[in-house]
């Protein structure tokens, strides 16, 4: 079989591999696959509830020169979009019919009814003045069988947001919808943001369209673009560089081959051990097999201009690159995230699958368990050869303890821009959205004392609802009382006082026989015994959302979350917390940087761990004293991208050190091949080979390190740093090793 | 209390005068004369009227009446600010109507104002009630013929507008909407039921713009 032969069918074989990945392919985004298992309720609501709740799934529009009946017409419109669970502003039409009937049917266990006859008096006088202003049969209907509005006032406080004059600015007209599909479900927020757009387009005035979904769908437009862009950007410079190099297109086939290859096999040994991909460990996936690109580029630009004996030892070097890459990425299996176990799983089939591609396809058998040493280097050289790295280093090392060197903060790396993301905050205000970063948390052993607790807490944060602390909260309590409150509200009935109440009517003009259906109602509620139940909230399917949101189980207990809007105290809010132990006031933010900094605990760890055992490893294969020149070179081209990662990006985040496990796998193949001990007229085939290596890797890397999305712009410029570090360490070792 | 005793008097006065006139002659107007006239008229800005609103229906025991002011301002669209019995603001803007007033704190002692905003849904009666206050009010005839048939008539010592609700399921509700004047002035503006039960505005000295020549030569009685 001919070289072309060998190319040909390596290429129809990949075909195959790739369609048959293809067909299996099933991708998910759930972004919390990629984090490491939860360590306390605040980061359990990060991780297990991502997406959903307070801020995921709110879309805001504002609609320019237009007044509250086109905005009422848009937002009737939308409410009948399937994807659309709630249009606010909402008419709370004061009508039975329009309430849930499991709230309509336990109105009287929702609330308290007025005490004595001038209580009645005020409450009474107050429907008389509603039926002023409006006194059609629905609304006698309502008021004659709930006069003092217990379902009405329950659903209204656990339903609003702003009250409602806050969504007429003048001209400009403000409508808050809540979407059914959760926040990282792109295909469903792209359809939706898609339709809200062509409604919106309809008019004639403009309109802004905010939220975080909004943002999502067209972060992905922008990031599929750019991502793209720059890709082919850097594909064709790297296809043209080594046309340029090679001058055949068998070779350029051949160079391209294993990096294919070793991608979809990759991918279809992933299809068959996980139900699902995750979209980022193929993107970072693909990042990591960078690598596999250097060994053909070895392999043909030695067949080219090295020596038969230089070519022998060609191999023996790329095995042990290729040994220490599969260690540091098989690391990631253990890293206990199940994205993270993807992504190492894929660059270690890859790395294989390209490794085998690239000495089938130029002739090589490989054997990655040789175990022949390499000859040592003469000591004398040996001192001159550490001085680069060990200067590199400590040049590197200095950087990083004089600026912070992680950052943990994941906002920092999104790429909306600055004042969309202040124009959103701003309407989360005047809007009365609950808070995103703090909410308070009832934990406790059953379902009835956390509704106990959580009636506790929403109690003793009234009072700084009336002194501007607070807007609002909205608990599940406001429509599911506790069974201890409801038997009492059930016992105060038995109290009630008809003469009370039509005192009270009586006071407020209005005639006590039109409320027989309340006292009806009064009546069956006394001889009731049963209550209202989370089941049958649940099963209500308007309430069923909200109801998950707020009330769920966890571990061995149940959690009762408080949203808190329009919180302007928090140490207020603390303080009053304090009476009741079961409540804790959380803090996403600084959850979801403790969780960031733990994962990036895991990643040093992982990649400390990787190093240890590539120590091992080439210690086995080699001297001691190479070893550990050989990683002191890779470390050194990992601190120095580091250290400039740091200076350029502000701090190293969980991207960046992915990048730099690519890099150290880079830097250790550039200085296994610089470092070996070779013959002299191997020398020009080896730097021409790293060299062609190097560029192409700076090409892409650096290509992609000038995008405006930070992370493409992070990966990019950490990667091409450390290859420029990593080429430089090599080139000075050579110079030191052979003295010329 | 002098204010209130004022506006009674002149409401009095009004009805007095109204009972004595006897029988007034009356000649019918076209449509399209009621609705040059309605569309000629419109309160204007800043001006404030004293009004008395009554209300019958079947929860109240007998006849509930409020009295207040009214005004208008381009920000606020129209307001109705009722001082008695009981303090409340409503503002209609824009088919959205505002409701302000004072309540008790839930959780300490004290009250605040509460203000709830209701857009209006024409298939409500009530709510088309409040519709056609403001369309009337500010001169815009287009927007009833959407909702009513429209009749007037001259009278000897003024005009009368009928609007009949053309949606079956208001009519169920609200059998017709009536509204009379002399002149300029908008006096009188009635709700009703079949069973006869309804909202009826007084209002006093209110002057629609554009002075009185320019609408009663063209069109008005």
């Amino acid at each position: 079989m001919t070289a072309n032969h060998r190319v040909l069918l390596a290429l129809l074989v990949t075909v195959a591999v790739a369609a048959g990945a293809a067909l299996r392919l099933e991708i998910s985004y759930d972004l919390s696959a990629f984090l490491p298992p939860p360590g306390d309720l605040a980061q359990s609501l990060l991780t297990e509830r991502l997406g959903q709740g307070a801020g995921a799934q709110l879309v805001f529009i504002a609609l320019e020169d237009s007044n509250s009946a086109e905005a009422s017409a848009i937002a009737g419109e939308l409410r009948s979009h399937p994807l659309i669970s709630r249009v606010l502003p909402e008419e709370l039409t004061m009508s039975s019919d329009s309430l849930p009937r499991v709230l309509w049917n336990s109105r009287l266990l929702l609330g308290d009814l007025p005490a004595d006859a001038g209580a009645w008096a005020e409450v009474l006088s107050q429907r008389a003045d509603d039926l002023m202003f409006a006194a059609d049969d629905d609304t006698l209907a309502l008021i004659a069988a709930d006069p003092a509005l217990l379902s009405i006032d329950a659903l209204s406080r656990f339903a609003a947001g702003a009250s409602p004059p806050a969504f007429d600015q003048g001209s400009t007209q403000l409508l808050m919808l809540e979407t059914v599909p959760a926040g990282f479900e792109l295909a469903a927020q792209t359809r939706l943001v898609t339709d809200i757009r062509a409604t919106l387009a309809r008019r004639a005035g403009g309109a802004q369209l905010l939220g975080s979904p909004v943002y999502a769908v067209d972060l992905q437009e922008s990031v599929r673009f750019e991502a793209t862009l720059f890709s082919s950007i850097a594909g064709i410079a790297l296809l043209l560089f080594i046309v340029l190099r090679f001058r055949s297109p068998q070779r350029v086939i051949g160079v391209a081959l294993p990096l294919a290859a070793g991608g979809v096999s990759a991918m279809l040994a992933l299809t068959f051990a996980f139900d699902e991909v995750h979209g980022i460990t193929l993107a970072f996936g693909f990042t990591l097999l960078g690598v596999a690109l250097d060994y053909p580029l070895h392999l043909f630009i030695h067949a080219e201009e090295g020596t038969s004996a230089g070519n022998r030892n060609v191999w023996k070097v790329l095995r042990l690159g290729i040994l220490s890459t599969c260690i540091a990425y098989a690391t990631l299996i253990f890293s206990g995230a199940t994205g993270l176990q993807q992504l190492g799983a894929f660059a270690l089939v890859g790395i294989i699958a390209a490794a085998l591609t690239a000495a089938w396809i130029t002739h090589r058998s490989v054997d990655l368990a040789d175990t022949e040493r390499s000859p040592e280097t003469p000591p004398v050289k040996q001192v001159l050869r550490w001085w680069p790295a060990v200067t590199a280093l400590g040049v590197s090392t200095a950087v990083l303890f004089a600026f912070p060197v992680f950052n943990d903060d994941l906002s920092s790396l999104t790429p909306v821009d600055a004042n969309l993301l202040e124009a959103d905050a701003q309407l989360r205000t005047t809007l009365g959205v609950a808070d995103i970063r703090y909410l308070v948390s009832v934990k406790a052993g059953s379902q009835e004392e956390a509704l106990r607790a959580s009636e506790r807490a929403v109690a003793t944060l009234g009072p700084l609802q009336e002194s501007g602390k607070l807007v609002g909260v909205q608990s599940i309590t406001q429509i599911l009382p506790s069974r201890d409150t409801q038997s009492h509200r059930r016992e105060a009935l038995d109290a009630f006082s008809i003469e009370d109440f039509e005192a009270g009517a009586a006071a407020a003009a209005l005639e006590p026989a039109a409320f027989a259906t309340f006292i009806e109602a009064l009546e069956d509620e006394r001889d009731n015994d049963g209550f209202a139940t989370f089941t049958a909230l649940r099963d209500e399917p308007a309430l069923r959302g909200a109801v998950d949101n707020l009330f769920f189980e966890h571990a061995d207990g149940w959690v009762s979350l408080v949203f808190l809007r329009g919180l302007t105290d928090r140490e207020a809010v603390m303080a009053a917390l304090q009476s009741v132990p079961q409540a804790a006031l959380l803090d996403l933010k600084l959850a979801s940087e403790n969780l960031v900094a733990d994962y990036r605990s895991r990643l040093v760890t992982l990649l400390l761990i990787a190093l240890a055992v590539i120590a091992l490893m080439l210690g086995v294969r080699l001297s001691l004293r190479e070893s550990l020149w050989l990683l002191l070179n890779a470390v050194a081209a990992m601190a120095f991208a580091a250290a400039c990662s740091v200076v350029w990006l502000g701090g190293l985040s969980l991207f960046n050190l992915i990048a730099l496990i690519l890099v150290t796998g880079l830097g250790l193949d550039y200085v296994l091949f610089y470092g070996r001990e070779r013959p002299r007229t191997d020398d020009r085939a080896t730097a021409c080979a790293v060299l062609i290596c190097a560029v192409s890797s700076l090409l892409v890397f650096g290509i992609l390190s000038l995008s405006e999305i930070p992370v493409l712009r992070s990966i990019g410029a950490t990667v091409a740093a450390g290859v420029i570090a990593a080429y430089l360490l090599a080139r000075f070792g050579r110079y030191a090793n052979t003295g010329s | 209390m002098v204010a209130r005793a004022a506006v009674s008097a002149t409401l009095l006065l009004l009805a007095v005068t109204e009972c004595f006139a006897g029988e007034p002659a009356t000649e019918a107007l076209t449509r399209d004369a009621t609705l040059a006239l309605i569309g000629a008229l419109e309160f204007p800005a800043d001006v404030e009227v004293a009004f008395e609103q009554s209300q019958r229906n079947p929860l109240f025991s007998r006849v509930k009446k409020q009295q207040g002011i009214m005004f208008k301002t381009a920000e606020q669209g129209l307001v109705m600010r009722i001082t008695d019995p009981r303090a409340e603001e409503r503002t209609l803007n824009a088919g959205a109507v505002s409701l302000t007033r004072r309540e008790r704190n839930r959780h300490g002692p004290g009250t605040r104002d509460v203000t709830r905003r209701t857009q209006l849904d024409p298939a409500r009666p009530s709510h088309l009630v409040l519709l056609t206050l403001e369309a009337v009010l500010n001169g815009d005839a287009s927007s009833l013929t959407t909702h009513f048939s429209v009749s007037g008539e001259r009278r000897q010592n003024g005009w009368e507008m009928q609007l009949e609700p053309i949606a079956d399921t208001v009519r169920e509700q609200l059998s017709r909407i009536w509204f009379r004047g002399a002149g300029h002035q908008l006096q009188q503006f009635r709700s009703e039921r079949d069973d006869g039960e309804g909202g009826f505005s007084h209002f006093v000295e209110l002057t629609m713009h554009p002075p009185a020549d320019n609408v009663t030569r063209a069109d008005a009685p």
